[in-house]
């Protein structure tokens, strides 16, 4: 049975859950910031794992039988770049509250 | 004709990145280049009320527009469609968004670097444009994550510690709730093979009947992030933080149109899986109601007037919910109704507030003083609007949503509404009386308000009492976009 379950999409969708999880538990802005971007390659793989089929090669030119699905990919460069700027954002964002409140730990950062 | 759709999206996006070239150090005079940015703000805007004009008969006939981008066909590219669905949103967004742009004019004259938040101001404004016109759920997404990157930009434009604190709160909720919503759409591609709604819903019957356990988690999901975007219960303690310290153009733009915008999505989306699927299962009246009831109770107690508005938001979002969750035709006639009446009456409260915290220097509603009278009976029409009394617009549409709940035999859920009603009463009416009290201390010197800040408000008062004496106008365009939009 190892033939199908390590694949992009179970490997995805457990690096999703492990990201979610974190954003949940973790205390500290930078670890956060770091699960965000861990649930986001998750998905990632995710969608470039639905497109996968074995053996299949790139559809650019003709002379090919069996092709992966170049739709997911194509995605997923929109949402690297989206995930991009989140990232920064949200590193930027967490400059500003370590100048302001002088501690990273969101449990500390209140009013 | 129909080139007009991109226009809709392409007009703010433009504006947004040759705004941003003011915000570029330069030798312009201060002065010159603050005209030169209002007149091509207000430019802009202009044009897109235009063109939603030149729309609206055909929409309103009951037609539905669409453009298919590249000429592809619309199952291989994207489409945009707009109907009467969406044009009733896009309307009251344009509108709000032009309101609030007039009032940033003077309000936000201060803040440094003004070319950055007309940039993602107009971003912002792309961004509901592209979510309310897209056909594609990927670019529903992409349109979506504009949008909130926008707004967590603009919430950091008042530059104080607490404004990064909320916009970072709201970005990390944001993000998941996103990322969510990307997870439902792979699932969607995997089982359908297709972005497109329209394909998707011809495909989704079949699916459902062979095996409706992914759908559902489709649909959980699609859930949960609309839900975090519009603040149903669970996931609301981002919201109070985020609509509170925002500017209070931003605040207005956030309450009145940012929270619908997530509604509209939810709706659109839950056409995918049959006519009334968000009513198949009452978990979405549930929610709807325990938002209500916790929003309001949460708002009795705020000592912050931006803050106990923001709550109420909280409240009225929970009662859009429940007449969605109810799922009878004149409930979600009622619920749509609302959603327009609520994005004007609590956008006019929001940008009111911000004058009378201007005016009175304080954001405490207990030490509220000094409010102009004009302003004073925006605020008191304003806030009977949403308790509902009847000549006002509030109340047509809470009406409708309570006939719909006791025609569908949920007269408990009516009780709950009505008690809420009269919760809203109480937190309201705290802050009229705070502002109708004549101060004992001595007056000091009483700021003006200039036009730009004034006008906005009693523009806003003034549709919400002609949509409340004359209802039927709203709601046959409510009913009108239940018959189109559901297809």
């Amino acid at each position: 049975m190892s033939l199908h379950l390590v694949n992009g999409i179970t490997i995805g969708i457990v690096l999703f859950l492990i990201g979610v999880f974190g954003c949940m538990t973790q205390r500290n802005l930078i670890k956060i910031v770091l699960c965000l971007d861990i649930m986001f390659l998750g998905l990632i793989l995710f969608f470039v794992g639905l497109g996968y089929t074995e053996g299949g090669t790139a559809p650019i030119l003709g002379g090919y039988s069996v092709y992966v699905d170049p739709l997911p990919q194509t995605l997923m460069l929109t949402t690297v770049v989206v995930e991009l700027s989140v990232t920064s954002l949200a590193l930027a964002l967490a400059i500003r509250v370590y100048e302001q409140y002088k501690t990273l730990d969101i449990e500390e950062v209140r009013t | 004709m129909s080139e007009l759709l991109v226009g809709m999206v392409i007009t703010p996006l433009i504006s947004a990145f040759l705004l941003s070239l003011t915000a570029v150090s330069h030798r312009v005079p201060h002065t010159v280049m603050m005209r030169i940015r209002n007149t091509f703000s207000v430019l802009a805007l202009t044009a897109l009320v235009i063109q939603l004009l030149l729309l609206a008969p055909r929409v309103l006939s009951g037609e539905v527009v669409t453009y298919t981008l590249g000429g592809w066909t619309p199952f291989m590219g994207i489409a945009l469609r707009l109907d009467a669905l969406s044009f009733m949103v896009a309307a009251v967004s344009v509108v709000v968004s032009f309101l609030g742009m007039v009032y940033s004019f003077s309000y936000m004259e201060h803040i440094r670097g003004l070319g950055k938040y007309d940039a993602f101001y107009f971003l912002m404004v792309a961004g509901i444009m592209g979510v309310l016109l897209t056909r594609d759920i990927f670019n529903m997404y992409v349109f979506f994550e504009i949008l909130s990157i926008s707004v967590y930009i603009l919430i950091t434009t008042g530059e104080k510690k607490e404004n990064y604190r909320a916009s970072l709160k709201y970005l990390i909720l944001g993000s998941v709730s996103s990322a969510f919503f990307l997870f439902a759409v792979g699932i969607t591609y995997a089982i359908t093979g297709s972005l497109n709604m329209d394909h998707i819903a011809q495909v989704m019957p079949a699916i459902m009947e062979e095996d409706p356990f992914p759908v559902y988690i489709i649909f959980s999901l699609i859930l949960g992030s609309m839900g975090v975007k519009s603040g149903l219960v669970p996931l609301h303690f981002w919201l109070p933080d985020a609509h509170s310290m925002a500017p209070s153009p931003v605040s207005a733009l956030l309450s009145g149109i940012v929270l619908k915008i997530s509604i509209y999505g939810l709706l659109r989306l839950s056409f995918l899986f049959g006519d009334s699927f968000l009513a198949s299962d009452s978990v979405l009246m549930i929610v709807g109601v325990v938002t209500v009831v916790v929003g309001s109770v949460l708002a009795l107690v705020q000592k912050d007037l931006k803050r106990m508005l923001a709550y109420s938001s909280i409240s009225q979002v929970g009662l859009i919910m429940t007449g969605l969750g109810i799922g009878t035709d004149l409930a979600v006639q009622g619920a749509l109704f609302h959603v327009v009446n609520h994005a004007l009456m609590k956008s006019g409260l929001f940008l009111c507030a911000g004058v009378i915290i201007h005016q009175s220097r304080s954001r405490e509603i207990s030490r509220i003083s000094g409010v102009s009278p004009g302003m004073a009976l925006c605020f008191v029409i304003l806030s009977l609007g949403i308790v509902g009394v009847p000549p006002l617009n509030g109340f047509s549409s809470k009406l409708v949503i309570l006939y719909g709940a006791v025609e569908a035999h949920y007269t408990s859920v009516a009780g709950v509404i009505v008690l809420a009603s009269v919760l809203s009463c109480g937190y309201y009416f705290r802050v009229v009386q705070s502002v109708l009290t004549p101060r004992k201390w001595k007056r000091t010197y009483n700021p003006p308000v200039p036009w730009t800040m004034s006008f906005p408000v009693y523009f806003l008062t003034a549709v919400c009492v002609f949509l409340g004496v004359f209802p039927l106008l709203g709601l046959s365009v409510a009913e009108l976009a239940i018959l189109v939009g559901g297809g």
